[in-house]
């Protein structure tokens, strides 16, 4: 009788391992074989890095949008301004020149941009927590009406065991009206260097955008705003 | 003296200006104008240092940089209208800037003079962009991958709107034609646009003379409309007239002229001759005319075309079938098709059933699946029949596979689909494990005039196939496997077993006592064992000697029989726990396994 029990006991116990690991195996199946699973890679685990390299796209493209609309569609200060206030607006129309268009095509707008996003993705877009290979980059830029859109075509390949992937095309598309206030901006500037600007009547052609204009020290100081764009793109008129 | 230093004072005076303009001279000459400086400003004077010499990488311009001021450099100080590189034009720009920034310079200074620069109206995919110049026009065209068309006779987004536009009215032209068409379409014939009006408009009896109202009813796509007294097209039947257009869903909706095809009305002639909405569903009671029937009157000695009833049989056993529903006939109906069928497509077209043939021998099938689809807010049972290939040659290689042994699955698999209902093969579940085709071929007895069949099945390659694998033919599979012909069924079981009963008792017996020994063991459900092998005695020198005695059933490896004692003529002597077993033949020549006895 004793040995029978001792038996029944063992039997018990038997079971009730063989349940327990039949449970973990059950709930915890995947888990296990990934992590006993020799390194795989598959394109969700490259989503952080598309994500990140993403961002640091967006921040370019919202920073230089900041800085082409304060400066007139330059970076930076250039040698025609018009002072109001103290400040100095870059005159993109200067009428004192033999040449008084100074306004940057939208082309050259467009590379400027690509340029600094490329810069920006190479130099400032730390990448140093991502094993990868980097290809050559390629940034192609357009601006559109009511939105930028940035495509670049970087080909990063990320390795894992014996499987490799590659990530290359990011694209990203920035809510503003830049286009469309640009486009406002170059009537603007096409009328002034042929003699000036008639505000009321170009109020209302374009209902689009609203143009209000001041006078500066040495010339005149144009603001485009639309809806969307509260601080909007400003620019200077020089004198002669 | 006095005079003397007076004037030295002076010498020195002025001297001393002179290393101070030496300096200036020296600062102007390290300044150069960049045609392009690195803030990306065009012709400015400034340090060399802050010249971009990386732009223009064509080099289309003479120089990126000059010793002599920006106002004394041709591309910096002559300006000119340049077409950017998007299409857009710029005024008194510098050749510098224009080039650099990937633009055309034009010949002439001034935008307003270039060709280039002239603006119109770009019409893409039939929306009026304005202003546009012909480049921007040609670069929407690739980007939008769009057709467009550019416009330089336009002046206005409205005129371009006007002209273009597919909004309707009456055109009135000069000698008081009047016409409904759109904005566009009277604009190619110079005509004088109404839009929204009709031409039935009090208001333009002036100019559109002797047009009445609501004449007639026309169809016009799928809805009733009122046409003027000289074919105009006015508003949907149901619509109460006020000489304006109103053709939007909103004022359509729920008037009698609104057909909705979707919900099986569209308009036509109603029994009274008329254009109304019609049902185009299919329902049992209805009845249409059939292309190509007539029925000859002999009192009237003339033909009018039959109308057909649609009866349950048509539809399938249903009640209705919804437009464009189409559904699987045979004109046996019978499962196995007998030979004669032949399969069709039965399908609603505009409340007509057409039949389409699958033609003769079941080369082709037709095949339908029941979906659910939503009709006027209706969820509904809605067939879609397709004409399909007979995979009825697929069965019978149930088998030829790996383990030669027809399967389930793989039968139902030749058919194509592993449900039972979907695959064009059946597997006989009667205990043979065959696989049939679930429509039987045709087959072309006759033959054309050539006596080349015009079935690809023949006798041969369906009937001739029967009891494969069974090696027995019943009526069921020689039916299944095509027009085989009347199966003799044979006996019955009745028969059957009156007759064979004595043909199997007399067979039994003779083959117990003349056939060889399995086959009386099996007679003697395994009492029986077969005799002791003559001469089983094996003498081993050591051991002893030993006999054969009984035959015992084993199919284990002989080396379990235990320790080999020895052997003897191929017959082996084994001992295991006291007992000795003996391999050898019995008297069929079989190898067998007898307990043995030490002498």
């Amino acid at each position: 009788m004793k040995k029978r029990a001792q038996v029944s006991v063992f039997i018990l116990l038997g079971i009730i391992v063989i349940a327990v690991i039949g449970a973990v195996a059950y709930f915890y199946g995947d888990q296990i074989q990934n992590f006993t699973r020799p390194g795989t890679l598959d394109a969700s685990r490259l989503e952080p890095l598309k994500s990140f390299v993403t961002l640091c796209m967006e921040e370019s493209v919202n920073e230089d949008l900041i800085n082409l609309k304060k400066n007139s569609g330059y970076f930076n200060k250039i040698s025609s301004t018009v002072i109001y206030s103290g400040y100095e607006i870059n005159a993109i129309v200067d009428k004192s020149s033999d040449v008084p268009n100074k306004m940057n095509s939208k082309t050259g707008i467009e590379n400027e941009i690509s340029a600094n996003v490329k810069d920006v993705v190479m130099n400032d877009c730390d990448l140093s927590d991502f094993e990868i290979v980097k290809g050559e980059i390629k940034v192609e830029t357009d601006i559109k009406d009511s939105s930028v859109v940035v495509k670049m075509d970087y080909p990063l390949v990320v390795s894992k065991g014996e499987t490799s992937l590659t990530v290359n095309d990011f694209n990203v598309i920035i809510e503003d009206d830049f286009g469309k206030i640009y486009d406002a901006v170059n009537d603007i500037v096409n009328a002034e260097v042929n003699g000036g600007f008639d505000i009321n009547e170009y109020f209302l052609e374009n209902k689009d955008v609203t143009v209000t204009r001041t006078d500066a020290d040495n010339g005149i100081i144009y603001r485009i705003v639309t809806d969307n764009e509260e601080d909007g793109f400003v620019f200077g008129v020089k004198n002669e | 003296m006095n005079k003397l230093v007076s004037f030295l004072i002076i010498v020195m005076f002025l001297f001393s200006f002179i290393p101070v303009n030496v300096t200036l001279v020296s600062a102007q000459t390290s300044n150069v104008c960049c045609l392009k400086n690195l803030n990306g400003e065009y012709c400015s004077y400034t340090s060399a240092d802050n010249c971009d010499l990386t732009f223009d990488t064509e080099n289309k311009l003479p120089l990126k940089q000059s010793s002599f001021a920006c106002s004394q450099v041709s591309v910096c100080n002559e300006p000119i209208c340049c077409v950017n590189a998007e299409g857009t034009c710029s005024e008194k720009v510098s050749r510098a800037q224009c080039i650099g920034q990937g633009g055309t310079p034009t010949s002439s200074n001034s935008c307003s003079a270039a060709s280039q620069c002239q603006t119109g109206a770009c019409i893409i995919n039939g929306q009026c962009s304005f202003p546009m110049t012909q480049k921007e026009c040609e670069l929407a065209e690739e980007e939008e991958n769009a057709e467009t068309t550019f416009d330089s006779s336009i002046t206005s987004l409205e005129q371009c709107i006007e002209k273009n536009s597919l909004q309707e009215g009456c055109c009135v032209v000069q000698d008081s034609t009047c016409r409904r068409t759109t904005a566009s379409e009277c604009s190619q014939i110079s005509g004088d646009f109404r839009g929204g009006t009709l031409c039935s408009n009090p208001d333009l009896a002036g100019v559109c003379p002797g047009i009445k109202k609501e004449t007639t009813k026309q169809c016009f796509n799928e809805d009733v409309y009122l046409v003027d007294s000289k074919g105009n097209k006015e508003n949907v039947a149901g619509v109460n007239y006020d000489g304006f257009i109103h053709d939007s869903e909103s004022d359509k909706i729920g008037k009698v002229g609104n057909c909705d095809f979707s919900f099986g009305t569209v308009c036509g002639e109603d029994n009274s001759g008329q254009k109304a909405c019609i049902d185009i569903n299919c329902k049992v009671g209805d009845t249409f005319v059939a292309n190509g029937f007539v029925q000859y009157s002999f009192e009237e000695g003339s033909s009018t075309p039959e109308r057909i009833a649609i009866t349950n049989d048509d539809l399938g056993e249903r009640e209705i079938r919804y437009n464009g529903e189409s559904w699987c006939m045979t004109n046996t109906g019978v499962d196995p098709n007998p030979p004669g069928t032949t399969h069709y497509i039965y399908s609603c077209q505009l409340g007509k059933v057409e039949v389409s043939p699958l033609g003769t021998f079941r080369n082709t099938i037709c095949e339908s699946q029941i979906k659910e689809r939503v009709i006027d807010g209706n969820n509904v049972e809605y067939e879609n029949a397709v004409r399909v290939d007979n995979k009825w040659d697929q069965c019978s290689k149930c088998g030829d596979g790996k383990w030669k042994k027809c399967g389930r699955n793989e039968c139902l698999k030749l058919g194509g689909s592993l449900d039972t209902e979907k695959s064009q093969c059946v597997y006989n579940t009667g205990g043979i494990n065959e696989c049939w085709p679930k429509y039987p071929p045709g087959i072309d007895f006759i033959g054309d005039l050539t006596g080349i069949p015009n079935s690809k099945h023949t006798f041969e390659n369906t009937c001739g196939i029967c009891g494969k694998g069974s090696n027995s033919c019943d009526r069921t599979e020689c039916s299944y496997l095509g027009d085989c012909g009347n199966f003799k069924e044979g006996l019955s079981v009745t028969e059957g077993v009156l007759v064979g009963a004595p043909i199997g008792a007399i067979t039994a017996v003779g083959a117990y006592h003349f056939g060889p020994g399995y086959i009386k063991e099996a007679l003697s459900l395994g009492f029986y064992k077969a005799p002791i092998a003559a001469g089983a005695k094996v003498s081993l020198e050591k051991t002893g000697t030993f006999v054969a005695k009984e035959a015992i059933e084993w199919f284990l490896p002989q080396y379990l029989l235990g320790k080999v004692l020895g052997e003897q003529g191929g017959n082996k002597v084994y001992q295991k726990e006291g007992n000795y077993y003996m391999t050898g033949k019995d008297t069929e020549g079989n190898d067998v396994v007898y307990t043995a006895e030490k002498q």
